[in-house]
């Protein structure tokens, strides 16, 4: 019959993880906004040993100084060094921002979970608490639970976290919905596995993807709900070098010390800006659609 | 057979059009001649890969926003090169001069917009005519190619109308501003078979009263028997036959072409394995280095490996692309 | 349409019942005694008894809903505990002004973030769309309350070109708004240029380029008209944000609206104040956004023909 001729192809051979450092290493912004979270952790762990003055060095000779070689930022109203304060408050933003989100994920995601794979009486309780908690703005939220919590950093990130839970709920649940018919899952029921084996085991990292690309949306945004409410007065309470704090404070002293407000809020911005861009980095490295 | 220089509406020569992609170039045409004349229908038939729709989206000059370019050859339409000119006088050429509809009328039109007011639109744009002149004229060319209702249907919108009437919809769009040259880019690949036929017979009509010259794409050879008059088949990014419909069909003279007409089953016979050519079209990153059919060539010898051959033409204007014509002409290989 | 219309409106009914239950427990969450919470930490045990009174919270529960919806049905929210008035006088008195603020705000950031998004998003990869997301990432990075205090500093304070505090005039409301519009802009430039993006790929825009429109015509008659009926569902939800980020906004630039009002009744503990904002602001955000899923449904053809 016909002749068959096979040509040889090397091609390399290509893991999914190569793909994605390869895509990720193409995105300079997001390794430079790494590096500077980086950075921040550093200062978030030796804070402490690395700057030049204390977080509550009172000193009355050198009230509201201007950035000065001593001073770097300048100084307080009680003579605080505010480049020390703004670095010692990574410590508390960063782990305020993190760990609301973070349980607020966990939260979500187990709610999720149970709310799409027992379907039924509990799905629709879940659900509707959701679409009401999804009725009120973000942050009228988080205020409303401050009021009923009272003040403290604590209570911020319980309430930041009970307003981030049901989006993420919602996004597992469907995740769930749409898993619990496939084969798989099926197939690991019928070989008698445990509801709680399917869901962590087989469901669960299904859903991973879309969790952590909601996660790395929501860090940025929940920062800075964080550090607004610090600034309303109702979280970190004086004298937390927490940034949002710092701006509060620095507040009524607007006019000739603007540089009691502008480098807490400098580095807010900075520590968000680089998680989104480090976000969207992840995203881009992520998505089967951007491969050539 | 010599043909006349007036006779010519279409000349594409030694088209060269690559994409340059993150992972490489892909040269989807390679050095492609095809000639289209007055009031013919000329077909270009090959598997997917093979060029013939970049060689399309190379005459109309879409190519833009993509990663193609034209690197090399020209293209004449009745004499005026219409490569080396401004953006906007191409833009002019599309839609007027020249037209073309693609494959998926399902997705070809504009969800939110009504079906008159899209077709309208290309009027205006080439004729600078008013909205009442635009949709008087769209709606008589709706009804000369038989489309009922045309005047209700002018207010519709794309969702209310099947697959078979979008596309003629989309043929109108595309033959209402007098185009010399229409392309068409499968458009009844996406149809089925009864619908297939009327837009067909649509399109024979139209040759007849349009008297437009259609370049029509497809992989489907039982197409090319009905509407063209002559057909130039591709593989690799280049032509390797070219001529007449009859003479092509009665006496292929490349093994592709063969292998092509071979895999039709024809109707009453009976075949036990369907006959089909073996093996795949080669990866772009690893070309032959001769003949790019050769691989698959149950004819091929040691001179298809090493050169590629160049066009050998007949006495009736048939041109194939194979070391075996020199066989038939005499002579060493 | 018209079946969708009234469908919506359905829907929306017990979402609204849920948020008034969620608003009336509020006080019956606080950890402890509310009236004690309330009362604050030098009330002598009488105050706090006046205090359960006057709120109502020594009744059986369903008695205390049943009261609380009756009041809301009368145009009734109790009495704030700080000034002593009625809680809707005290919300009148603030209302039009958040409204002018909310509505000043989301106009630029409409405008600026559609048209910044249509330019990124048809310029793809080119410069225009650098500097347009460059803007767009950092639009929803900075934080509201530091925008607001530099554009003080920079053009109250030193260029003296518009008041620091307040809200007489049109003047008063150019820095808050833009304070406030900041990151909504940012986020509709963003949607609306993947938006932009995803709708040039469509084979219907192929076609217009192949009856040989104009670029221009192009975007904005094929392309755009498209593109915006995601975005119009994105509109809605930045209003939330809007009003959420009202009351820092508010606080900043000591804004007398209902956001500030809000702040001021948490510091102050008056928990019938907090209670009536807070459902006032939901109720608003449910009514935008069912005016926006309308909004979406005469845009698209295939609904509104139904």
């Amino acid at each position: 019959m016909a002749k068959e001729k096979e040509l040889e192809e090397k091609e390399e051979i290509r893991t999914p993880f190569k793909e994605f450092l390869m895509k990720f290493k193409k995105q300079k912004t997001a390794i430079a906004a790494l590096a500077f979270l980086m950075l921040l952790v550093v200062f978030s762990i030796i804070g402490e040993m690395i700057v030049p003055y204390g977080v509550d060095e009172y000193d009355y000779s050198s009230v509201l100084q201007s950035p000065s070689q001593n001073h770097l930022f300048g100084t307080d109203e009680f003579g605080r060094d505010i480049f020390s304060r703004v670095i010692l408050g990574a410590r508390i933003s960063l782990a305020v921002g993190l760990s609301s989100v973070t349980v607020g994920a966990v939260v979500g995601t187990i709610l999720g979970l149970i709310s799409g794979y027992y379907g039924g009486f509990i799905d629709s309780v879940i659900m509707r608490i959701c679409d009401t908690l999804f009725a009120f703005p973000g942050t009228i939220l988080a205020i409303g639970i401050m009021a009923i919590l009272g003040p403290g950093i604590f209570n911020v990130v319980i309430a930041v976290a009970i307003f981030s839970a049901p989006s993420f709920a919602r996004i597992v649940r469907s995740s769930t919905l749409s898993q619990k018919e496939s084969v798989y899952v099926q197939a690991a029921k019928s070989l008698g596995a445990s509801d709680g084996r399917i869901l962590f085991k087989h469901i669960l990292p299904g859903a991973m993807s879309e969790i952590i690309v909601y996660y790395t949306m929501n860090i940025g945004s929940s920062i800075l709900t964080a550090s607004s409410l610090s600034f309303l007065g109702m979280g970190a309470q004086a004298p937390s070098p927490e940034w949002g704090l710092q701006l509060s404070t620095g507040r009524a002293y607007v006019g000739l010390n603007w540089h009691m407000t502008f480098f807490p809020g400098l580095a807010i911005f900075l520590t968000v800006l680089s998680f989104n861009l480090l976000g969207d980095g992840l995203r881009d490295a992520l998505d089967p659609k951007l491969t050539q | 057979m010599q043909e006349k220089e007036s006779d010519i509406l279409l000349d594409i020569k030694n088209l060269h059009t690559y994409f340059f992609t993150d992972n490489g170039v892909v040269k989807s045409v390679d050095g492609v001649d095809i000639t289209l004349k007055k009031g013919s229908t000329l077909g270009i038939v090959g598997e997917s890969g093979s060029g013939k729709s970049v060689t399309a989206l190379s005459v109309m000059n879409l190519l833009t926003g993509t990663k193609g370019k034209i690197v090399e050859g020209n293209i004449h339409l009745d004499g005026k090169d219409i490569v080396n000119i401004s953006e906007e006088e191409k833009r002019k050429l599309r839609g007027g001069d020249i037209a073309m509809i693609f494959q998926e009328p399902m997705t070809s039109l504009n969800p939110v917009l009504k079906i008159g007011d899209q077709i309208s639109e290309a009027i205006i744009e080439h004729f600078k005519t008013s909205k009442k002149e635009a949709l008087d004229k769209t709606i008589e060319i709706l009804k000369k190619i038989s489309i009922p209702r045309a005047e209700k249907i002018v207010n519709e919108y794309p969702f209310q109308l099947s697959g078979g009437m979008r596309q003629r919809i989309m043929i109108a769009m595309a033959l209402v501003c007098n185009p010399k040259v229409l392309i068409a880019d499968e458009p009844t690949t996406a149809l089925d078979v009864t619908i297939q036929a009327q837009i067909l017979e649509l399109m024979n009509e139209l040759k007849k009263i349009v008297g437009t010259s259609v370049l029509f794409i497809t992989h489907d050879l039982g197409v090319i028997a009905e509407i063209c008059d002559e057909v130039v088949v591709m593989y690799c990014g280049r032509v390797v036959e070219s001529g007449d419909v009859l003479s092509i069909f009665k006496k292929p003279r490349h093994p592709y072409t063969e292998g092509l007409l071979k895999s039709i089953p024809k109707l009453g016979e009976h075949v036990e394995i369907l006959e089909s050519i073996p093996g795949n079209v080669p990866n772009p990153k690893y070309m032959p280095k001769g003949c790019k059919f050769e691989p698959r060539c149950s004819k091929s010898f040691d001179k298809c490996r090493e050169e590629e051959p160049p066009f050998f033409t007949y006495s009736n204007g048939q041109k194939s692309r194979c070391w075996l014509c020199k066989k038939e002409y005499g002579g060493e290989v | 349409m018209l079946r969708y219309v009234i469908k919506r409106l359905l829907a929306v009914i017990p979402t609204l019942i849920l948020i008034s239950i969620f608003v009336f427990m509020f006080v019956r969450f606080i950890p402890g005694d509310p009236a004690r919470r309330v009362a604050g930490p030098d009330a002598t045990l009488e105050d706090v008894e006046m205090i359960r009174e006057s709120l109502g919270l020594n009744k059986p529960v369903l008695d205390q809903y049943k009261d609380y919806m009756l009041g809301l049905l009368k145009g009734d929210m109790g009495t704030s505990l700080k000034t002593k008035r009625p809680v809707t006088y005290e919300i009148g008195l603030r209302y039009s002004n958040t409204v002018r603020l909310t509505i000043s705000s989301l106009a630029w950031s409409v405008v600026f973030g559609i048209i910044i998004g249509v330019f990124s998003g048809k310029n793809r990869s080119k410069w225009q769309d650098y500097f347009g997301m460059t803007f767009a990432v950092s639009g929803i990075s900075l934080p509201s309350f530091w925008l607001g205090l530099m554009l003080i500093q920079i053009f109250a304070v030193n260029l003296k070109l518009f008041p620091t505090v307040g809200a007489d005039g049109l003047r008063s409301l150019v820095l808050p708004s833009i304070t406030l519009g900041a990151s909504v802009a940012a986020i509709i430039a963003r949607f609306t240029r993947s938006s932009i993006i995803e709708i040039m790929k469509n084979d219907y825009i192929r076609t217009a380029h192949a009856k040989g429109l104009t670029e221009r015509k192009i975007i904005w008659k094929h392309v755009f008209r498209n593109s915006m009926i995601p975005v119009v569902t994105v509109i809605g939800l930045q209003f939330g944000f809007l009003l959420g980020g009202s009351v820092v906004t508010e606080s900043v630039f000591a804004f007398p609206g209902l956001g500030s009002l809000l702040i001021d009744s948490v510091n102050y503990r008056d928990y019938p104040m907090i209670q009536s904002l807070i459902l006032i602001f939901s109720l608003h955000f449910v009514l935008i956004n069912l005016l926006v899923d309308l909004l979406y449904a005469a845009l698209n053809p295939e609904i509104k023909l139904q």
